[in-house]
């Protein structure tokens, strides 16, 4: 590898080369040769030209929290960080918009989103032309909000939210990146720079290509630019958790929730250890038993509404203890569990199915990690639940354990992955799961948008 | 392989009576609501995706192009089969297979329409919620390769949002199931992809569509406004009061006069701007939120608020404004519609200058618009036997997508790119972005057998 090479596109600022320095950026136990970081596109788009001139096989690096996933890797020349690629490029709170760099943190973007004005307007004149002065709304709150929760959004980048699709409890209502970014500029890996879509809520202009890049996990380009959809703060927060002494009361208080008309932005259900995982809560459900968490957002009476109807449901089903949380203590209850239980710091198991499935499933991993103390939750509104592992269990255990619990899942048509884990145990159990009759199609794109595959090589869905 | 052995091969894979060739069928299947026309060497209409699959298979290997088609009520040219072959119609493959309430989401073929569909899942008290206004003739299957919009869209999103998954096929005839019923398969995202491809990357055989809970309430107001200006900042006051209500639909005189003309809606004809603003959810709240939008329409000099007081009263207020583009049909022999999408606070600039062209070019334009998030649909009126003022609303339509991209939008919102817009897809595609447009499409389609000439300038091998 020529350093030289990489600090004639970049700078010295651009590469890191010492070896004490690029420990801290190893993947599965592999240590780069190098380091890029890149101040602009064009940079990211030379490097990745050289890389693909090289050979070199390339990890791009957001926060990094999301590294220990996928096959481990078996070869790793260069990692493309997109710490510098950190510019916001347009706030437009007006039209709920923001266009920003991959590298912004997201906890740094909402905080910079709550402070904006959003509440003025500069109004027409005759002949459509704007006044001077603006008008201004008397509501006493301001600000706007991308409405993304994954977890650890105080490391988590923009580009390393979409490259992995990453979600939280809150995607009940705001759902998926897809749903939220507008347009991409990313870099192919042949050094192109390609942007796709736009700032405005509708578009089909040309193929809808950010779709392809969100979820590709890093393997067919680097996203570099995102324009998001953002809505207003809401005017009221609130948070319910409500304990129930098994599973079948929880699934039944859930199943009433989520057939009612309620509108709330995230219903969980967490068993004890999860709970444990998760500070700024005093709950404490007794063994075996669990918790429903809840988050409400919207204007006042609705919020009131949606809290003193679901306090009655939760009775209805046998809750037995009921935390209610005020707009500060919601807050930082969904904050402490993404950051806490769903933190991919931990060794987890993630399975999507259909709706209905839920309780299905949940019964089966409480079956199957009987006396394994497994922390777990699901999102039963969205088809999802997570499955942690004890890091000491032995990685056979752990494989084992996986493939019975993907087997349910695929029984359900659902699938599982392992969302975070060691690299042992990404090579005893396919991170991925069997691919399906679509993935002739991903090859020949994989193969056709990376020919020299360079990106994340080998690492992706059956090896892509 | 002639076309007599196609017709031949065709009729062995769906009966002979599924084949229709006859001059005036070639005829009737070669246009949309755009103004080219063409004419396929057939049209078949299978029942099943293994008759499709078998279709396209044929087509592959004799050389023949292949376009998918629903009701054609396109408008921007997508099922106009621009290079003759094989028109696919899906008429026969109407049937909504699976109604899964407790999953939340419907396994629908390509040719239901739209509107009977959504008739159908409110009756068992959900919604499937992209509205285009053609619904009432639009298929699935077409809103899913068109990926239509409309006017709830403000709120719930377009129809790729509502799409979990498909069974498509391939260019070469492979089936392949892409997404389905359950959330996050691992891999590409190849539904999101295939959803608004207009034909040309996969032909859907089966649709997967997201059911969602009905609104506990809605309530649908009409605001009559005396200036055009005082109907936009009333739209800019509602967003800055942090509201987003389902729908915020503007018009324009000469629309309302148009609509009048047509149906008797009960818009007041001397009105210059319309607004219909939608609010939906829980019912809590609301009487606040429609007390507070009715000060605000107040202190924009509004003539009048309607309250709709019941579903009738609500529907009437919409069939005015679905049924807008027909009743402006009444008014010249033909209309051209522009779907241009700026950013929502560039709206009055963009419609300014749209509304100077229009005089500049001695041009009749209405406006019907989705205001709360800046799609505007600029109606050009003319004479198709014409051809000099035809070749201006060609001018002008052009023209008016630059401004559209000027103030940082796009050519289009919901309508596609069709053939209408390829001449325009640089104003905001550079060369390298196109080339990964045909890149794509040849990864899927590497003998450009489906839908050729659609989408991408200059097509798949330029």
């Amino acid at each position: 590898m020529s350093i030289k090479q990489l600090e004639g596109i970049l700078g010295r600022r651009g590469v890191v080369g010492d070896p004490e320095e690029l420990e801290a950026f190893a993947v599965d136990g592999l240590t780069p040769r190098a380091v890029a970081v890149p101040a602009d596109l064009a940079q990211a788009a030379e490097v990745l030209k050289l890389a693909g001139s090289q050979g070199w096989a390339v990890v791009i690096r957001g926060g990094g929290t999301k590294l220990r996933s996928g096959f481990p890797a078996r070869k790793l020349d260069l990692v493309l960080s997109t710490r510098r690629l950190d510019k916001i490029i347009d706030m437009d709170p007006a039209n709920l918009t923001v266009t920003a760099q991959a590298g912004v943190v997201l906890a740094d973007l909402q905080d910079l989103l709550a402070g904006l004005e959003n509440r003025c307007f500069f109004p027409l004149d005759s002949d459509l032309t704007e006044r001077a002065e603006s008008m201004c709304s008397g509501r006493d709150y301001k600000g706007v909000f991308l409405p993304l929760d994954p977890p650890r959004s105080e490391a988590a980048t923009l580009g390393g939210i979409a490259a992995t699709g990453s979600t939280g409890p809150k995607r009940l209502k705001h759902r998926h990146p897809r749903d939220l970014i507008l347009g991409v500029r990313f870099v192919t890996p042949l050094g192109e720079i390609v942007g796709m879509g736009g700032k405005t809520v509708k578009n089909v202009s040309g193929y809808d290509v950010s779709k392809l890049m969100i979820g590709s996990f890093g393997s067919l380009g680097l996203i570099a630019e995102m324009s998001f959809r953002l809505l207003p703060l809401p005017e009221e927060r609130a948070g319910l958790l409500f304990s129930f002494p098994d599973l079948d009361g929880a699934v039944s208080f859930c199943r009433s929730v989520l057939g009612s008309k309620l509108e709330p932005e995230a219903v969980e259900i967490i068993n004890a250890e999860a709970l444990g995982l998760s500070p700024s809560t005093n709950l404490q459900p007794t063994a075996g038993g669990l918790a429903v968490g809840l988050s409400l957002a919207g204007f006042q009476e609705e919020v009131g509404r949606e809290v003193a109807d679901l306090e009655g449901m939760a009775r209805d089903h046998g809750a037995r203890e009921t935390e209610k949380l005020g707009a500060e203590g919601a807050k930082a209850f969904w904050r402490g569990y993404a950051d806490g239980w769903l933190s991919p710091g931990r060794v987890k198991l993630k399975a999507g199915f259909p709706l209905a499935a839920f309780p299905e499933f949940l019964a089966h991993v409480q079956e199957a990690s009987a006396g394994l103390n497994c922390a777990w939750s699901a999102s039963p509104g969205c088809g999802l639940a997570s499955v942690g592992l004890p890091e000491e269990l032995d990685s056979d255990r752990a494989a084992g354990l996986g493939e019975s619990l993907r087997a349910k899942a695929i029984s359900l048509k659902g699938s599982l992955v392992v969302e975070a884990g060691p690299p042992e145990l990404r090579e005893k159990l396919d991170p991925w799961g069997p691919v399906r009759n679509d993935f002739g199609l991903m090859k020949r794109l994989k193969e056709d948008i990376d020919p020299r595959s360079i990106l994340n090589p080998g690492r992706f869905v059956g090896g892509l | 392989m002639d076309v007599n052995e196609l017709k031949r091969e065709l009729a062995a894979i769906v009966g002979e009576e599924y084949v229709l060739h006859s001059d005036l069928d070639l005829m009737l299947y070669g246009y949309d609501a755009f103004l080219e026309q063409r004419r396929p060497q057939a049209v078949v209409i299978p029942e099943s995706t293994e008759e499709v699959s078998r279709v396209v298979r044929l087509a592959h290997q004799a050389g023949y192009p292949v376009v998918a088609r629903g009701s054609a009520t396109s408008l921007s040219g997508g099922p106009v089969p621009l290079k003759g072959g094989i028109v696919i119609h899906f008429s026969r493959m109407n049937k909504v297979l699976e109604i899964d309430l407790a999953n939340r989401y419907a396994v629908v073929q390509p040719g239901v329409i739209t509107l009977d569909f959504q008739t159908r899942v409110a009756k068992l008290g959900l919604q499937y919620a992209p509205d285009p206004a053609s619904q009432k003739t639009s298929t699935l299957g077409g809103n899913v390769g068109e990926n239509a919009g409309g006017p709830h869209c403000l709120k719930y999103g377009v129809t790729t949002n509502h799409v979990l998954g498909l069974e498509a096929v391939l260019s070469d005839g492979e089936v392949v199931q892409l997404g389905g019923p359950a959330p996050d398969q691992p891999g590409f995202d190849l539904t999101g992809l295939v959803v608004g491809s207009e034909g040309t990357l996969a032909i859907a055989t089966k649709l997967y569509l997201r059911l969602i809970p009905q609104p506990e309430a809605v309530k649908t107001m009409l605001a009559i406004f005396n200036t055009i200006e005082d109907a936009s900042n009333t739209v800019s006051a509602i967003i800055a009061e942090g509201i987003i209500p389902a729908t915020l639909e503007m018009m324009d005189n000469l629309v309302i006069q148009a609509v009048e003309d047509s149906m008797a809606a009960g818009f007041p004809r001397d009105a210059e701007a319309l607004l219909i603003i939608e609010l939906d959810g829980l019912a809590d709240g609301f009487e606040r939120l429609s007390q507070r939008i009715m000060e605000i329409c107040g202190e924009n000099q509004v003539r009048e608020v309607k309250v709709a007081a019941d579903e009738a009263q609500r529907a009437a207020l919409w069939a005015g404004r679905k049924g807008a583009f027909g009743a402006i049909s009444r008014l010249r022999p033909n209309y051209m519609v522009c779907d241009g999408t700026v950013p929502r606070t560039r709206l009055p600039e963009t419609l300014r200058r749209v509304m100077e062209l229009g005089r500049e070019n001695d041009l009749q334009i209405g406006n019907v618009f989705h205001a709360g998030d800046g799609n505007l649909h600029p109606l050009i009126l003319f004479d198709v036997r014409d051809p000099e003022e035809t070749a201006r609303v060609m001018k002008v339509g052009s023209e008016i997508l630059k401004i559209c991209v000027e103030v940082g939008g796009t050519i289009s919102g919901e309508h596609g790119i069709g053939l209408e817009k390829l001449k325009e897809m640089d104003f905001v595609f550079s060369p390298t972005d196109i080339d990964f447009l045909r890149l794509i499409k040849r990864s899927f389609d590497p003998l450009e057998r489906l839908n050729p000439g659609k989408v991408i300038p200059g097509g798949a091998a330029a």
